[in-house]
């Protein structure tokens, strides 16, 4: 198989091979460079190997920082002789491992544990008779926690750059630092460095009086015996230059075994200061040397070894136990801000979790101010989002009512079954799924919606099912596949309401016209109602003779009833075109419907002088449409013609309104041709938008020709309005569509 | 006796007015139009006018005017109405209406208002 087959394979290793590459490499060069010591200064050595098994522990995990102890504290088998160190350094790593959190790093309980485990030791040293005192063991013990801290510190600095290896990705750089864990090992390097600065004077102070004794033992100067009351039954200071050491004169009688006992580790060119003695051989030793009396007299002195090594470490001692004092504080203090800002933390989640509801409050107790400030902002922000939380329930429930009144609902995959006469759609219902669904269609609008069949997009007004009062819809659907045939998308909105308040507005307006024909047919019903009076005057009168002539008498009613039926024609005139406009369906013929709208508009037209001349032909056709509502369009189309010719104001000009009917290509088509002023520009550009008039003040609503416009669109016509080529007035045209289909329908 | 010239375009309207005045004593002409009226002023003195506001072909306005020539020229100063079915305009305050007219008249106008303004015999009886 070739390497190819298996690229998925290829990849699952790689990365596994690349962890468990870069761990053997880390822990071999880990064991590389712990096989030396780093002697800063004669008895201060630094050996690495915890710096790398921390590190291993931080990257690999447990198991590699295990391996890593091990690995670099195995030399030092070989230097101490004793198997103290790797155990310690097992239990570090243990220890850590255990203990770390969030606010303990490794760091912190890399000090403690050491302070414990040399605490343990000098309890073990002070019970246990040695040669060893316990300043000096303090020192070597303190040392110990010190460096080891040290090289945790650094551990710890490391890992602010280098993220945790994982099977899949093994050492990268860190992209995301955690603030306190960046607290912890920065305030630890910075005590750390100091402590280093403070140490490396103390490690200056430590080597001039190596050198100086050095100087001493060799000859090289001499050194003055001074008298010194705590020491020893001849108690001698020997002055150095800048201190001095307590010694002993080695009386004159004394054996030469004594004179050079076991003071060969410290003889000069003996390999370094303590050799490879054990620490109570090295402090049981003296050192021989020699000091120049009061008298003048040179004398050997025996130097004890535990009183040279206080003597040199002394100011080490003393700077250490500063430094440890101010590592124990910090850490104490990095431990409690620790506390506080995981509090302040957990506060700040549950702020966060509990966002949107009114339970969110700052809390009294918080004790970090950035922590305070970001749960102030939150409680603010969580008021703020409340208030337009309710106010967008408020709009959710609005629109919900909104959509239940109009019912809108989105659909997809729709097209026109004319075999079915419905329209057919896809919806998808939240636990049903896909829903197939049909809607029946009016006839009526059947053959509106089959034209729409080939267009991308399309928003058209029908009536569903078969009933003649069925609900109105508007569909508007997009994205038609010439393929499939069906639009891929669009929504379907039930607008009976809207249809209400549309059918309300036309009767609104056709109110407003009546209202604005008050005048005239208040003169037409008083002219019968005046002759009617003076009639039955005139027969009252003739009644009143003694011999009535009966058959003027009766001239006198039938004149009266005849100016009754005038006055009822006017009433029911009236009453009939100010009715709720219904859903009549059928069809209306041409003829009747003109006549009614000249017959409405007669008083008016007569009033102004205006001559009305209608062109029918024969037979007439019919429209499919509301009668109402093409009797509206006519109306208007009339008053408009004759308060153009009224705005005209010519006085020698031809008054005249024009009404034309034709079939024209299979469609009825409606002409009003009037000699008014013709129409503006302005008002060409747009004739049929709602409030644009350019009527006098109090004589147009606006909306005459919008609603013509919508009565048109609904039934499938169109409406036009321009000014006749010969320029003295203008036209309105109407045209509806299927005009021969519904002549044929209006006959039978 | 006294005359009364009445111009109404509505042909039955005038004819039941011309009839009514003429049952009470004053002997009436209807006119159907302006050029009618001025016919009938040029020909014979007249007492009393009603005159519809607004004619088919005119304003009743203009007809009075062209009769106001007529009657100043001849020193007459009959009593002049107007008659109209707009109420509105029988609620303005129209210059040429007040100069003109000595009253404007709203259809229809009853009998007995009617007769307080026709120069009745018996007039000074009936009035209201």
């Amino acid at each position: 198989m070739t390497a190819e087959a298996h690229p998925r394979r290829q990849r699952l290793l790689r990365p596994r091979l690349s962890f468990v590459t870069a761990e053997i490499l880390f822990l071999i060069l880990s064991f590389a460079i712990s096989m030396r010591q780093i002697s800063v200064v004669p008895g201060l050595d630094v050996h690495l190997g915890p710096l790398f098994y921390l590190m291993a522990l931080n990257l690999f995990g447990l198991r590699a920082g295990l391996i890593a102890a091990a690995l670099t504290m195995a030399p030092s088998i070989l230097w101490w002789h004793h198997f103290m160190a790797l155990i310690i350094a097992l239990g570090q790593v243990m220890t850590i491992s255990l203990f770390r959190s969030e606010t303990r790093s490794a760091a912190t309980i890399s000090f403690f544990y050491h302070l414990a485990t040399a605490g343990a030791a000098l309890v073990i040293a002070a019970l246990t008779p040695g040669a060893t005192p316990i300043d000096a063991l303090v020192i070597v013990l303190f040392r110990k926690v010190l460096l080891e801290w040290m090289l945790a510190c650094l551990s710890d600095a490391a890992m602010l750059f280098l993220s945790p290896a994982e099977a899949g990705r093994p050492l990268r750089l860190r992209s995301l630092v955690s603030i306190l864990g960046a607290t912890q090992a920065i305030c630890a390097l910075a005590i750390a460095g100091s402590a280093v600065l403070m140490l490396m004077d103390t490690r200056e102070a430590v080597i001039a009086r190596l050198d100086a004794y050095r100087q001493v033992a060799e000859g090289t100067i001499a050194s003055q015996a001074l008298p010194e009351a705590a020491i020893g039954p001849r108690p001698y200071r020997i002055a150095l230059p800048g201190y001095a050491i307590p010694a002993s004169i080695l009386p004159d009688d004394a054996p030469p075994s004594a004179r050079n006992a076991a003071c060969g580790a410290l003889a000069p060119g003996a390999g370094g200061l303590w050799g490879s003695a054990g620490l109570d051989d090295l402090f049981a030793a003296c050192w021989r040397g020699k000091a120049r009396m009061a008298d003048g007299a040179e004398r050997g002195v025996l130097i004890s070894a535990q009183s040279f090594a206080r003597s040199l470490f002394e100011p080490m001692l003393a700077s250490s136990v500063v430094i440890g004092l101010l590592v124990a504080s910090v850490h104490l203090l990095l431990a409690l801000l620790g506390g506080a800002v995981l509090a302040a933390r957990g506060r700040l989640q549950d702020m966060i979790r509990l966002f949107g509801s009114d339970e969110i409050a700052p809390s009294a107790s918080e004790s970090i101010l950035e922590g305070d400030i970001l749960a102030r902002a939150i409680a603010t922000a969580n008021d703020d989002f409340l208030a337009a939380n309710r106010e967008r329930l408020r709009l959710a429930k609005t629109i919900d009512e909104l959509r239940s009144t109009i019912q809108l609902r989105l659909v997809s995959e729709i097209w026109f079954d004319p075999q079915a006469s419905a329209l057919r759609f896809v919806k998808l219902h939240p636990t049903q799924g896909r829903l197939n669904l049909e809607m029946s269609v009016h006839p009526a609008d059947e053959s509106l919606l089959q034209g729409l069949h080939g267009h991308n997009d399309v928003l058209v007004e029908f009536r569903g099912g078969g009933e003649a009062n069925a609900d109105w819809h508007l569909l508007l659907a997009h994205e038609y596949d010439a393929n499939k045939k069906w639009w891929a998308q669009g929504c379907l909105i039930q607008l009976r309401t809207a249809k209400l308040v549309q059918s309300q507005m036309r009767h609104n307006a056709r109110l407003m016209e009546l209202g604005a024909m008050a005048s005239a047919l208040s003169h037409e019903l008083r002219q019968p109602l005046f002759t009617i009076l003076l009639a039955a005057e005139n027969g009252s009168a003739m009644l009143a003779d003694e011999t009535p002539d009966l058959q003027a008498l009766g001239r006198k009613f039938s004149r009266i009833v005849e100016q009754v039926d005038r006055a009822s024609t006017i009433v029911q005139r009236v009453s009939h075109y100010s009715r709720i406009e219904h859903d009549e369906g059928g069809t209306a013929d041409a003829r009747q419907v003109v006549d009614d709208a000249v017959r409405f508009m007669h008083p008016i037209l007569e009033e102004r002088g205006i001559t009305l001349r209608t062109h029918i032909p024969d037979p007439t056709p019919s429209i499919a449409l509301q009668r109402v509502g093409i009797e509206q369009v006519l109306v208007n189309a009339l008053q408009n013609a004759a308060d153009a010719i009224e705005q005209k104001g010519d006085v020698g000009a031809e008054r005249a309104i024009d009404i034309m009917v034709a079939q024209v290509d299979g469609e009825l088509r409606i002409d009003v041709a009037d000699t008014g002023a013709g129409i503006s520009s302005e008002k060409a550009a747009r004739p049929f938008d709602a409030f644009v008039t350019t009527k006098p003040a109090g004589k147009g609503t606006g909306l005459g020709l919008y609603i013509c416009k919508q009565i048109m669109d609904e039934c499938g016509g169109t409406i036009t309005l321009k000014n006749k080529d010969s320029g003295d007035g203008a036209v309105l045209s109407l045209v509806f569509p299927g005009g021969d289909r519904m002549t044929t329908e209006g006959r039978t | 006796m006294s005359f009364m010239l009445v111009i109404e375009d509505d042909e039955m309207l005038r004819e039941e007015l011309v009839e009514l005045l003429n049952t009470w004593g004053v002997e009436t002409l209807g006119a159907r139009c302006g050029r009618d009226a001025v016919a009938i002023a040029l020909a014979r003195p007249i007492d009393c006018v009603l005159c519809d506001y607004k004619l088919r072909l005119e304003s009743g306005l203009d007809v009075l005017h062209a009769l106001h020539d007529i009657f100043r020229r001849s020193g007459q100063s009959p009593r002049c109405y107007l008659m109209t079915g707009h109420l509105e305009i029988t609620n303005i305050a129209d210059e040429d209406i007040a100069s003109l007219t000595d009253g404007l008249l709203a259809k229809p106008i009853q009998a007995c208002r009617l007769k307080a303004i026709a120069p009745c015999p018996d007039r000074g009886k009936d009035r209201p």
